[in-house]
């Protein structure tokens, strides 16, 4: 992974020691809270419902042991002991205390980590595929281009101040995992057909109250002029995105409104008369950045040890196999998801004991390696098959060894009335009361597939547009009531679910969804995923079912 | 037929009227907890003892708790209800009062002071 | 009150206050045209046809200082229209944001009244004017750290400096 050199150590320094100085003007009273709100937000300081949150960057999710420790201790010395796994591949502490967050962040800065926008109208933390680097499918590791934008968008002069906030996604694989059709814009490496690798550039995807997939304005930008073309979009959207309004000023409304075509033009206008080679990075430094991200020295020829027979003797082994196992490009490895889905856990918290454990396992087992994932869960990119079932065996008791991947009870759901301003409804209590409806692990696994995703408000934080059952939190007259949405997707089929039926109140919305299940295990047919079946039956048989007593 | 009561926030994106029994609320500054607005003029974590308004006086409490940046953000007029000697929220934001008072419903050990 | 940033550091100078200065619309009709211009934040310079040649000076305008179009105005002022004149930023100009408008090629600083007294005074913004000296990426002002990484172009002027910052 990425290591700081001195410059980038000075500058992450610099920040903090600013952000200090930034807070101690709003303490003494220099500063208003209306000035103060937007420079608190670019170090990626909400106000909540109880107290601050802090919200760190795990740039396009990949962490060492030593950074998870860290993090580790922040949550038992200034937080109440865990944190919570965003969707977009950062972690939150829900507890922290303003005068604290200086120094938190110098702990950080230890470790080579901040809180650099990760919110405010700038662009931020840039996400990535949670496989990359492991994945036998991609065309190469994403990582290094998300590094070349993160520095580039770090402290950007002329883009801290957007129009509204901006999320950039990259991936390789042909299987998008990091959903970069739903960001504002999402880069997929591709071939061109002189065998080329470089980015099909999309724009203009988004959640949010009005949600849009993105649209391709680019086939192919060569991978040497990422940055001016970036640049070039960034420019026509700070020029011209809407500032009138806050719901119609992220890009997708902007793209929407002239038309793809139209926009892709005044990009490529801006793009052909700026100076690119003061922008594009060159050779010698897109190779510096790449050096840091060289595949770990893996192994050749390995035993594969008791994978096989433990398999056999021990079933919730071969279950957790089944689920959060994944092949590796390398002979003799494999990828593992470790799901912070267990039934009765906030989906994506994760304590400072289970912190300190994966960084353990993954000093010993995995190249000093551990990945974060957009549907809140931890990745071990690359263990030697030999080695799982002593990490099955470590995790387990830690309440980390869940073989819920990809299933029913791995739900996203988003903070919710629990802790968030914002929100109209729980999201939290909700995801809980399905996991346990679902409990049985023979269910799930019959179940197969399923990706329900829960938001508290239309601001759409737990991606419910792009869940194959969406549940969005509504306020009616100050009771809690649930719209479904289904048919949605996140992934390189990306689709924005429909709206089926009239809200459900919270007594009715967990028989609902039973319901919708009971319905699609009647109906599909060999291998079919509930969204497929959804897909070949449409809505309106799945909104009859919704209603059934 | 007096006017209509005025219009006032209430918290996140939420908008009401100046009507019935109010308290101020808002987050401390140094630590971001709930505090409630007492007779004293101090704010205090605990809803039970907060100081209760109505009408002018509520608005004028609103206004001097406005004032009051460097201690309090963001305060606002909530309602309440007072229950012999203990103050406590009502009205249609009842859910989101109770939980700011009580602390998240998910885990006990994340509460605050004043158990659901 | 105008603060003008020459050699690295601001000073206090007196000078004609924004609001007097004829905007857009009324500058191009001017004949013959004046030296100062204020252009509004919703012009697209790209889009315009503009001739800076001859102007000295030219305010742009933070209504907010949330809303950043005058940055991407500077910088195409410079990097494209290759104006050398002033370039003022008025309007809800702040210390926590003077360099960033520095970077994007802003050299002078019209303050509202009251900001200043409680900004720490000209020694506040200059502070804030210093908050980093390294920067990621290329602005009007202020050197790309791929450049004095050693790797790539710098010259020895840059390098040195940035073997000083590592000392
Ligand atoms: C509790 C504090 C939070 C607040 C106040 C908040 C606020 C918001 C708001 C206002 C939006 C809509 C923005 C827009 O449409 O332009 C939004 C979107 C979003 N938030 Fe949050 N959020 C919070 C927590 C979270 C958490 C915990 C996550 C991750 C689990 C998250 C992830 C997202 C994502 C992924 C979007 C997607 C919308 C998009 O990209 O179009 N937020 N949030
Ligand atoms: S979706 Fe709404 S309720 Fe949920 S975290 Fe986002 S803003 Fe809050």
């Amino acid at each position: 992974m990425y290591r700081y050199d001195e410059f980038d150590a000075k500058i992450v320094a610099d920040r903090v020691a600013q952000f200090r100085g930034q807070v101690a003007r709003r303490v003494e009273g220099d500063i208003t809270e209306d000035e103060f709100k937007p420079l608190r937000l670019m170090n990626g300081v909400y106000l909540q419902l109880h107290a601050y949150m802090l919200r760190i960057a795990i740039p396009y999710g990949t962490l060492n042991a030593a950074q998870l420790r860290k993090l580790a201790f922040i949550a038992r010395t200034y937080d109440k002991n865990f944190g919570h796994i965003t969707t977009r591949q950062n972690i939150q502490f829900n507890w922290p205390a303003l005068t604290d967050i200086p120094d938190i962040l110098d702990h950080l800065a230890e470790v080579e980590m901040h809180a650099i926008q990760t919110s405010g109208n700038c662009i931020r933390n840039v996400t990535s595929d949670q496989f990359a680097g492991a994945g036998a499918d991609e065309l190469e590791d994403p990582r290094p281009w998300c590094e070349i934008i993160r520095q580039w968008s770090t402290f950007h002069p002329e883009f801290s101040f957007l129009p509204r906030k901006f999320k950039i996604a990259v991936t390789a694989a042909p299987e998008d995992r990091a959903a970069v059709r739903v960001h504002d814009i999402g880069l997929h490496m591709k071939k061109n057909e002189a065998g080329e690798v470089g980015f099909e550039v999309l724009v203009g995807g988004g959640l949010g109250r009005t949600p849009y997939i993105g649209q391709v304005i680019r086939e192919f930008l060569p991978k040497d002029h990422l940055l001016s073309y970036l640049e070039a979009i960034l420019r026509v959207y700070n020029s011209l995105g809407r500032r009138d309004n806050i719901y119609k000023a992220r890009i997708k409304i902007l793209v929407n409104e002239l038309g793809a075509e139209a926009f892709r033009d005044m990009v490529e206008a801006e793009w052909a008369v700026m100076d690119k080679s003061r922008i594009d990075l060159p050779g010698d430094e897109i190779e510096r950045i790449h050096a840091y991200f060289a595949a770990p020295d893996f192994e050749d020829d390995l035993d594969t040890g008791d994978f096989d027979s433990a398999q056999k003797s021990d079933k919730g082994f071969a279950r957790w196999v089944r689920h959060n196992v994944r092949a590796h490009k390398q002979p003799g490895y494999a990828s593992v998801t470790i799901s912070l889905k267990p039934t009765s856990m906030a989906p994506g918290d994760i304590t400072s004991e289970q912190m300190e454990l994966i960084a353990d396992i993954a000093q010993t087992h995995c190249f000093d390696e551990v990945r974060t994932t957009h549907e809140q869960n931890l990745v071990l990119p690359h263990v030697k098959k030999a080695d799982l079932h002593a990490i099955y065996k470590k995790l387990a008791p830690y309440g980390l060894g869940s073989s819920n991947a990809g299933l029913v009870s791995d739900i996203i759901a988003c903070p919710g009335l629990d802790y968030c301003n914002l929100a109209n409804t729980r999201s939290i209590p909700l995801a809980q009361r399905i996991q346990k409806r679902f409990e049985d692990l023979d269910r799930q696994e019959n179940i197969g597939e399923l990706k329900i995703k829960i938001s508290g408000c239309i601001n759409a934080c737990g991606h419910h547009h792009v869940g194959h059952i969406g549940i969005l939190g509504v306020d009616k007259k100050g009771e809690e009531f649930y719209q479904v949405t289904l048919g949605g997707s996140a992934a390189e089929d990306a689709s924005i679910g429909e709206i089926v039926g009239r809200g459900l109140s919270t007594d009715e919305v967990v028989d609902a969804i039973e319901n919708l299940i009971s319905f699609y295990l009647g109906e599909r047919s060999d291998g079919e995923r509930f969204v497929d079946t959804y897909r070949r039956l449409g809505p309106d048989p799945f909104k009859e079912a919704l209603y059934v007593a | 037929m007096a006017d209509k009561p005025v219009k006032i926030s209430t918290g996140g994106v939420k908008k009401g009227r100046n009507e019935g029994e109010k308290a101020v609320t808002a987050n401390r500054l140094s630590d971001g907890i709930t505090v409630y607005l007492y007779d004293d003029g101090s704010w205090q974590d605990a809803l039970r003892g907060a100081a209760v308004f109505e009408g002018d006086d509520a608005l004028a409490a609103l206004e001097q708790a406005t004032a009051q940046e460097t201690i309090v953000v963001g305060p606002y007029l909530m309602d309440v209800v007072q229950d012999g000697d203990t103050v406590v929220p009502a009205g249609r934001a009842l859910l989101r009062e109770t939980i700011r008072s009580a602390g998240p419903t998910i885990k006990s050990n994340y509460s605050r002071t004043e158990a659901l | 009150m105008l603060l003008k940033l020459e050699n690295e550091t601001l000073a206090r100078v007196n000078a004609e206050a924004a609001q007097d200065i004829p905007d857009f619309g009324v500058w191009q009709a001017q004949e013959p045209r004046g030296t100062a211009v204020r252009i509004a934040n919703d012009i697209n310079l790209a889009a315009e046809e503009f001739d800076p040649s001859g102007l000295e000076l030219i305010v742009l305008d933070f209504p907010k200082y949330k809303d950043g179009r005058a940055y991407t105005q500077a910088r195409t002022l410079r990097e494209c229209y290759g104006f050398e004149g002033d370039i003022r930023a008025a309007g809800d100009v702040l210390r926590d944001q003077v360099l960033f408008m520095a970077r994007c090629g802003f050299t002078s600083f019209e303050l509202a009244d009251g900001v200043l007294e409680r900004s720490g005074g000209v020694e506040g913004f200059e502070k804030s004017l210093k908050d980093f000296d390294l920067f990621y990426q290329p602005g009007v002002k202020g050197t790309a750290l791929w450049r004095l990484r050693g790797l790539s172009g710098a010259t020895e002027k840059e390098r040195l400096a940035a073997a000083g910052i590592k000392g």
